[in-house]
Formats: structure tokens, sequence, C-alpha cells
């Protein structure tokens, strides 16, 4: 790499060290007042934020990696943890790495913001365990050493799970909070357990060939592995990663978190946590089993066109708009898989775009389903109507990131899908072509929403707040880097330019050896 | 080779601590009955044995009973440490108490001595010795509060339930015995392979009656159903003992008879094992699940945990000796920490403790220390990261994939998903709401000064092990590294 600019590698651990101990201030502060947690967790939030743009700022991200070259990282940190496993604390930033932290930033600012109102019980708890599942994603992103990666990828479960299990609303007559936090939380750790054997074995491998012990990252690139082991490994690595993307037959627990998650866990789940998965399948599961993820490649893509059609199909007979939105995740998030295994760099830059997308779009979506909760005590459809005349700020917002949600050229998601479906049109025509079906479906579902929510008759007489100035804030914010994302969506796709290649070429042609 | 009787008297030292210790109580009784002196008495002599066990010192083989070496060291040191906190603990549990409170440390170092005597045997005799003298000071200690009829039928159960393991294991000697004539554990497995006909099956008879004897005390299922009746009868602080302290030693004397009567001899054997663990894992587990009692509970996934920690007893090779002795360790903190968290809710002037799932609603609230201990507890006996608890599974499973045991490594991540739902549902309900009872509880006495401290040490071990956890790893390689 050429020129490095001197960035301490103590900025990593700072990443994550912000959230946890803005976390543990904000439950503290929460016995001086209950706007100070508030205060805490926007501010830690916003720090996270700057720090990451001023990372981007300083650092001399290199415009091509060479495609054969070993792992580059912008900023990398390491430090001994536990030598008895050749186990380390080794985090690292590229390009990819620091597009998704800023997303959960940025995210992590909203879902602060947007709890203001909603949230007054407990509130320094809740933002304890806010930040902290913000602060466990992030070290997700940067975890270079695959027990490291492991930890943070478990650790960001538990504050996800008191989130929708203490704040969440139980639904009448239907499924408790509880129900669904526990639901979340057993397929995403069952499947991590698989994930972890994997890693062992992995490990396990690594040592007979070297006689060592190491989780890292860069030692286990180039473990060799004859054909069943490699295929049995990824197998394992994309079942941990697809029930948090989630995959098709792996999603069950999506819509139920989802309907029952208070409104900044909603946001926090589509925004960040799906992107997990994705992000896990971009940096273990194409590097690491390249071979077996080229085989593997059709079935992922048929999984992401089920995921696709099955989403917007079930989007479409939803009466609950917060479920709706929830399958509508579903749906976007096959096209980052089939992004994904498609594999060129314009599909993977298109999945890439499309996450940071898919983030704002649908996090706005879920903030504007919870402000309609707040000012109706609803979320059926059909008891609403009518909002475009009673509410037109707020309705204004809706349609923009319905259309957002549709794909509407302009806006940061059409970027995202039509890269991908130019990336995977050469490698897959006939799957392809059926994936952009899902964007017909998309544009009914988006309209649908609109129709039934802001126009027709209203469902009764009540006056309806418009938008707060707080809210009013937030949405114009995300509506900005929305359209930023779509009109100029170059200096995105530079930065995660280089690893996106790397991972590309090893996927098409194996990682070489050193 | 003899050693010294110097040095055989310093290898012992902890032994003749503890010996001195529960004289030295006993003649304090006698004399004044101060229940705040024998306590302090008694965490002390606890807190000096753990420290001298930790002192480095070469293995020595004490009389042909005994081998005291870094593995029992490291056990005894674990055992001390038990000793303390659970003195603490009845402290607090005892305050109340009406009657006399002194004995029960008494029998608590009594049991303490036998589980230490388990933690060094190499010898049937010794085996026994200790094995008896933990479980008659237990008996007592479980039917401590005389006058209530649970604890005392949970008493009669487990007297009787555990004279017949003993009496099995005894056979099971004896049939070893017969054939082989020979006690010690050492050149056990060599013996038993140079038997053949007739007597090969006597002595493999001999063999798996021990095995039975020991799934007694570890509760492996299908002889696991004495345990949830005994630990939701006995006095929280002394059901948390018992599954932490009595099953920790058994388990780690297993270790120590099993290198020396290898599995890989008996493959009938092995396989049975394996269906005994699996059968214990899903026991214990779906068990845990219809409990509303949370001793019951705690007791059922108890039973999961030792299916967990057979599996690295059945694959061998040499991350599972490891994986046993890490896990027995964090086994510890975390069931001494739950049975802790219920102890500090109960007190011995109620007629039940506070086992009732309902007990716990809105516990966060009211009494925010001892759900900052349970909850991190329940979390680490589910495996979540960051405790003590994940690394342990994190041993269990690395240790099967080491040996390719693919089917036991399922086992384990079905059961821990599947157990999932009750640490949680556990977990969670001390969080909700509960009606007029949000205000926060504060008592501020030297008894709950006590258990505040038990517990606090145990959730800083278990999260300190948990985020840096070489120190432990490196000990318990050490441990085995001397142990033969």
């Amino acid at each position: 790499m050429a020129m490095t600019t001197a960035l301490s590698p103590w900025l990593l651990p700072l990443l994550i060290a912000i959230p946890f101990v803005g976390g543990l201030a904000a439950w503290y502060a929460e016995r001086l007042s209950l706007t100070w947690p508030r205060w805490i967790g926007l501010l830690s939030m916003s720090a996270t934020c700057v720090l990451a743009l001023w990372i981007w700022a300083q650092a001399d991200v290199p415009g091509v990696l060479p495609a054969h070259g070993t792992p580059t990282w912008l900023i990398e940190f390491r430090a001994e943890w536990i030598p008895r496993w050749g186990i380390s604390l080794h985090l690292g930033l590229d390009g990819l790495s620091l597009l998704m932290i800023l997303l959960t930033g940025v995210l992590g600012v909203l879902s602060v913001a947007c709890s203001w109102r909603e949230i007054q019980q407990y509130v320094g708890f809740f933002h304890l365990n806010l930040l902290w599942n913000l602060a466990g994603v992030i070290g997700v992103f940067m975890a270079l050493d695959l027990f490291l990666f492991f930890v943070f990828w478990e650790a960001m479960l538990v504050p996800m799970y008191f989130l929708i299990a203490l704040w969440g609303h139980s639904s009448q007559g239907g499924r408790s909070r509880v129900y669904a936090a526990t639901k979340f939380f057993i397929f995403t750790q069952a499947a991590g357990l698989l994930m972890l054997v994997a890693i062992l074995a992995l490990v396990w491998l690594h040592r007979e060939n070297t006689g060592q012990w190491s989780f890292d990252y860069d030692q286990l690139l180039y473990t060799p592995l004859t054909q069943v082991q490699e295929y049995l490994l990824m197998l394992a690595f994309f079942i941990g990663f697809a029930v948090k993307l989630p995959v098709f037959p792996l999603h069950p627990w999506l819509p139920d978190a989802h309907s029952q998650a208070p409104t900044a866990g909603s946001v926090d789940l589509a925004g960040v946590l799906l992107k997990t998965g994705a992000y896990g399948l971009l940096r273990f599961v194409l590097p690491l089993f390249p071979h077996a993820s080229q085989d593997f490649a059709p079935v992922a893509m048929l999984l992401a066109i089920a995921g696709i059609v099955y989403g917007a199909k079930l989007a479409l007979v939803q009466t609950d708009i917060k479920r709706l939105v929830a399958y509508t995740s579903v749906s976007h998030m096959g096209f980052v898989l089939l992004g994904i295994y498609a594999g060129s760099t314009l599909a993977l830059q298109g999945a890439v775009v499309l996450m940071l997308a898919h983030g704002l779009a649908t996090g706005a979506l879920f903030i504007l389903c919870g402000e309609l909760y707040e000012r109706l005590h609803t979320r059926e459809l059909g008891r609403m109507g009518g909002l475009a005349r009673r509410a037109p700020q707020y309705a204004t917002a809706l349609m923009f990131f319905a259309l957002a949600s549709l794909g509407l050229p302009g806006l940061g998601n059409f970027v995202g899908e039509f890269l991908v479906l130019t990336g995977s049109f050469p490698v897959a025509p006939w799957i392809t072509a059926v994936a952009a079906s899902g964007l017909v479906l998309a544009a009914i579902y988006s309209l649908y929403i609109v129709q039934r929510a802001l126009h027709g008759p209203p469902a009764d007489d009540h006056a309806v707040e418009d938008l707060t100035a707080r809210e009013a804030v937030m949405m114009a914010g995300i509506m900005l880097a929305l359209l930023a994302l779509g009109l100029f969506p170059q200096p995105v796709i530079d930065l995660a330019r280089g690893p996106l290649t790397q991972i590309g070429h090893w996927y098409a042609l194996g990682v070489p050896a050193r | 080779m003899n050693p010294t009787l110097d040095a055989q008297l310093w290898a012992a030292a902890p032994l003749i601590l503890m010996a001195a210790g529960i004289v030295l109580v006993m003649l304090l009784i006698a004399g004044t009955r101060n229940h705040r002196a024998v306590a302090q008495l008694t965490t002390l002599g606890f807190v000096l044995t753990c420290a001298v066990c930790l002192l480095p010192e070469a293995a020595v083989e004490v009389t042909p009973l005994l081998r005291i070496d870094g593995y029992a060291r490291f056990v005894m040191a674990l055992i001390a440490a038990a000793g303390a906190v659970t003195a603490l603990l009845v402290y607090g549990y005892l305050a109340d108490y009406e009657g006399y409170r002194e004995e029960m440390y008494l029998l608590l170092l009594i049991a303490a001595f036998g589980a230490m005597v388990l933690a060094g045997s190499r010898h049937a005799a010794s085996l026994l010795l200790g094995l008896e003298t933990l479980s008659i000071a237990l008996f007592g200690m479980i039917a401590y509060p005389l006058r209530y009829a649970r604890p005392l039928e949970a008493a009669i159960k487990y007297l009787i339930l555990s004279a017949a393991a003993t009496a099995t294991l005894l056979l099971g000697f004896a049939f070893i015995y017969a054939m082989t004539g020979r006690l010690q554990f050492g050149p056990l497995g060599a013996a038993v392979a140079a038997l053949s006909g007739a007597d090969r099956a006597i002595a493999h008879a001999g063999l798996a009656l021990i095995w039975v004897g020991f799934a007694f005390k570890l509760s492996l299922a299908p002889f696991h159903l004495w345990t949830a009746d005994v630990y939701e009868g006995a006095p929280a602080p002394v059901a948390g003992f018992l599954a932490a302290v009595s099953k920790g030693a058994v388990a780690v004397a297993l270790l120590r008879w099993l290198d020396a009567a290898a599995l890989a001899q008996t493959p009938a054997l092995a396989h049975m094992l394996s269906v005994l663990a699996v059968a214990s894992i899903a026991i214990g587990n779906l068990g845990a699940l219809q409990q509303n009692n949370v001793k019951r509970l705690l007791a059922y996934s108890s039973i999961a945990h030792f299916g967990y920690l057979l599996v690295p007893f059945l694959v061998g090779g040499s991350v599972a000796r490891e994986a046993v002795l890490f896990y027995v360790a964090a086994y510890t903190v975390m069931t001494l920490g739950s049975f802790g968290a219920v102890a500090a809710l109960s007190g011995s002037q109620a007629r039940d403790d506070a086992d009732h799932l309902y007990d716990y609603r809105g516990l966060f609230w009211r009494r925010p220390l001892v759900t900052s201990v349970f909850v991190p507890m329940l979390l680490a006996q589910a495996g979540v990261p960051l405790t003590v608890g994940f690394l342990a599974k994190f041993y269990v499973l690395a240790a099967a994939v080491e040996q390719h045991a693919w089917m036991l490594a399922l086992a384990v991540i079905v059961g821990s998903a599947v157990g999932l739902y009750y640490y949680l549902r556990l977990a969670i309900v001390q969080f909700l709401p509960k009606p007029g009872g949000m205000q926060r509880e504060a008592r501020l006495s030297e008894a709950a000064v006590a258990t505040s401290v038990a517990l606090v040490s145990l959730v800083v071990a278990l999260i300190g092990a948990g985020i840096w956890p070489q120190p432990l790893a490196a000990a318990v390689s050490r441990a085995l590294a001397g142990s033969g």
C-alpha cells in the first residue's frame, strides 16, 4: 500500500469504546434526569459518525488494490488476548468496513432521536442496551480474529434481546414481545453456534497444517482445504450469516421481531443488524471458501430470488404497516444476496450501495411507522387513510421513502438495485430476469402503503399532529443522504472499490498462496 | 521412591489446614456459640487454604492414597474458594435462623474437606473416603432447617440414593479388585487390558458399575431423578454448594480415574456413555423448559451441563482434559452465583426459599444488585460471550471438533439453543414490572453485606475470566501438565 498516513491504530478500539462508554454513562445519567441519557446517546453516536468521517477524510484510500495481493487495511490494530489458543484482539478497517461503520453511526443517531418521545420507561437502561448493541455491531465490522468476531457477533444479540423484550409492543391477542425476542435470539444463537463449530474446525485444520493455533483471518485465509471440507465449512458459515440476513427459509424470526420491537429496535435491526449478515458473507464466506462458494452460488441465487419474490408477496398481504415494511426487508436483502453471489465487482458494489440505501430508507420507514403509532395508536392500515390532508409533511416523507423503497431513479436504492442487476446479468441471466420482477412487486407494495395510509377517506375525525421539528429534521437528513447516494454514488463506490475488487477476484479465482 | 515425610506433610498442607480448621471450629462451638466468629473463622480457613493451594509445588505422592500435584492443587483452590463464597452466603441466609446456626459451618468445612480428598485421590479407598465424607456432611447441610418438611424429605432422598450410588461404586471396585488385585488407579488400565475371557468380562462389568456410581453422583440421565427434588428442598446456599462443589469434585476425580481406566478399550461402554451424554443434554434441557420453580430449573440445567461436560470425557485428546477442568471451574462460578442469587432473596425463617418464577418479577427494580449478578450468571450458563460460560462451551466444542465427534458437537449446539429459552425467560422476568412491587428494597445489614460480597466476587470472576481468560486458561494447562 502506498504512503500510509499515520493514523493511530488505537482509533479502532476507540470506535467501539465510544458507544460502549456512552452506554454506561447514559445508564448512570438516568439518576440525574431523563433527558441526560438521550443527549449522551446522541452525542456518543454523533461522535462515532464524526470519527468515521474523519478517518475517511484522513486515510489514504488506495484506488485499486492488487487483485491478487494480501488483504490490506487502512488501519490495523493488534494486541495479544488469549495466547493459549492463538487468539488476538485483531481489528482492521478497510473501505467496506468504514462504510458499514458510518451507516451504523448514522442509524445510531437516528435510533436515539426517534426514541426521544417513544421511550419513557427505564430511559437510561434503554440507551445502555441500544449503545452496547451498536458497539457490538461496530466490533463485528472490524474484527479480523474469528474468535473476536464471534464474540462481537453474539454480544450484540443480548442488548437487542432486551430492547425487544422490554420496550417492545405486545400486539393484542397476538404474540408477546418476549416471544418475539426469544425467537430472534434462539434463531441467531443456534446458527451462530453452528458457525462456531465451523470456525473451530477451520482453526483445527489450520493447526494440522502449521502446528499452530490461530484464529487470525490473515492466517486462515490460506488454509488448504479439501473439496468436502470446504463445502461443509462454507455451509455452516453460510447458515450462520443467512439467518441474520435473512435468507428465505431462515427468515421467520424477522417479521415477529420487527413488529414487536420498539422503533429504535426496528431501525437498528433493519438498518444495521441485517447488514452484519451480508458483511459476513462478503468478508468471510467468499474469501475463506471461494471454490465452495462458487459451487454453491446457484443455490444461493435461487434462495435470493425466492426471498425477493416471497418477501414482496407477503408484504402485499400484510395489514400491519410495520410487518409490511419488515417483509420488504426480506425482499431487498434478496437483492443483496444475489449481488454478493454474482460476485462481479459491479454486483458487489451494487450490493454495498443497496445495503446503505436500504438501511437509510427502511430505517426511515420504520421511524415513520413508529411516529404513526404514537399518533394513531394503531399500525393497522385499515384504520388509517386520509393522512395526506391531515398531516401533509408526514405524508410527504412517507411518500418519499416509499418511492425510495420501490427504487425510483435518483435515490440510492435505484443505484444499488441497478448495479446488482447489471452485474448479475452476465453471470446468471435467467435468475436476474426473475429478480427484476421483484421491482414490479416493490412498486405495487410501496404504492399500496401510500394509497392505504395517505389517501382515501380518513378512518376518524381526530386531528393528527404533523411532524414535529425533531422529526422533520431527521426525515430531511435521511432524504438528503438518499439523494446524495442516488445522485453522486461515486465517492462511496470508490471507498469500497479496493476491497470489493479483491474479494471478487478471490471469489472467482481462489485466494492466491502467499 | 518415597518422598520424605517433610515433603509429604508440606504437600498435604491444604488438607491439614482444613482439618485444623474443622477442629478449631468444633472447639469454638463447644466453648461459646458465636455465629459471627464461627463464620469468620470458617471463611478465613477457606481463604488460607486457597492461598496455600496457589503456591506452586512439585507433585508429591502422599501415601499411596493421595497424589498432590498441580491438578489437585488447582481443584483444591477452586473448592476452597467455593467454600469461602458459600460460607458468606450461608451467613446471610442463616442470619435470622432460630436455632443453632454454627454447626452449618462445621458441616461445610467437612464437606469441602471430603471434596479436596477426592481431588487428590488416586486409589479406590481414598476416593470412597472422600466421597463419603462429602456426602454425609452434605446430608446434614441439606436437612439443616429441621422444622420444615421439604429439606428433610430432600435429605432423606439424597441419603438413600447417594448410599445406593456408593454401594454400586463399591461393588464395581470389588469386581475389579477381584480380577486384577489392584485398587490404585495408576496401573488399572493396563491390568484390565491384560485380562482375557471371563475375567475380562467381570472386570468390564466392574467398570460399568463404577460408571453407574459416578453417573448417580453427577446426576446424568437416567440416574438424575433425585436432582430436582433435592435441589428444591435444600436451602439455597447448600444447593449451590451441592451442585457446584460436590459434582465438580466427582467430575475431577473421574477424570483422574479415567486416565487410568481408558475408555478406548471398551467401545461398547463408550457408546453407552455417548447415549448417556445426549440423554442428559436432552432431559436436562427439556425438563428445565417446563419448570416454574427456579431451583428445579437450575437443577435440570445442571443435568444438562453435565451432559455437555461428559462430551470431552468421551472424546478424549489433549484439549479434552483441559476442557473438563475449565468447564468445572466455570460451572462452579455460574452455579454458585445462580444459587447465591436465590439465597440472597431467601431466608431461613421462611418456609420456602424464594424459588417461584413470580418472586423474580421486577427484581431489577427492587434488588438491582441481585439481578445484576443473576442475569450474567444465567447468560453465562446459556453460553453468551464475554462470560466464562461461553469459554467453557468453547472448550467443549473445541474438544469435540478435535476428535471429529460431530454428533456430540451437534447435541451440544441443539441443547444450548433449547437452553436459551428458559435462561432468557428467567432473565427477562426480572425486568418485567410487578404490580405494586417496584420500590427498591434496601436492607442494609451485616448479613446483607456478606451476601453482597459473595455475589459481587462471583460476578467479577465470571466476567473477568470471560474477558481475560488467559490466566485461567494458563492455570488449567499448567495444572494438567503436572498430572501424570
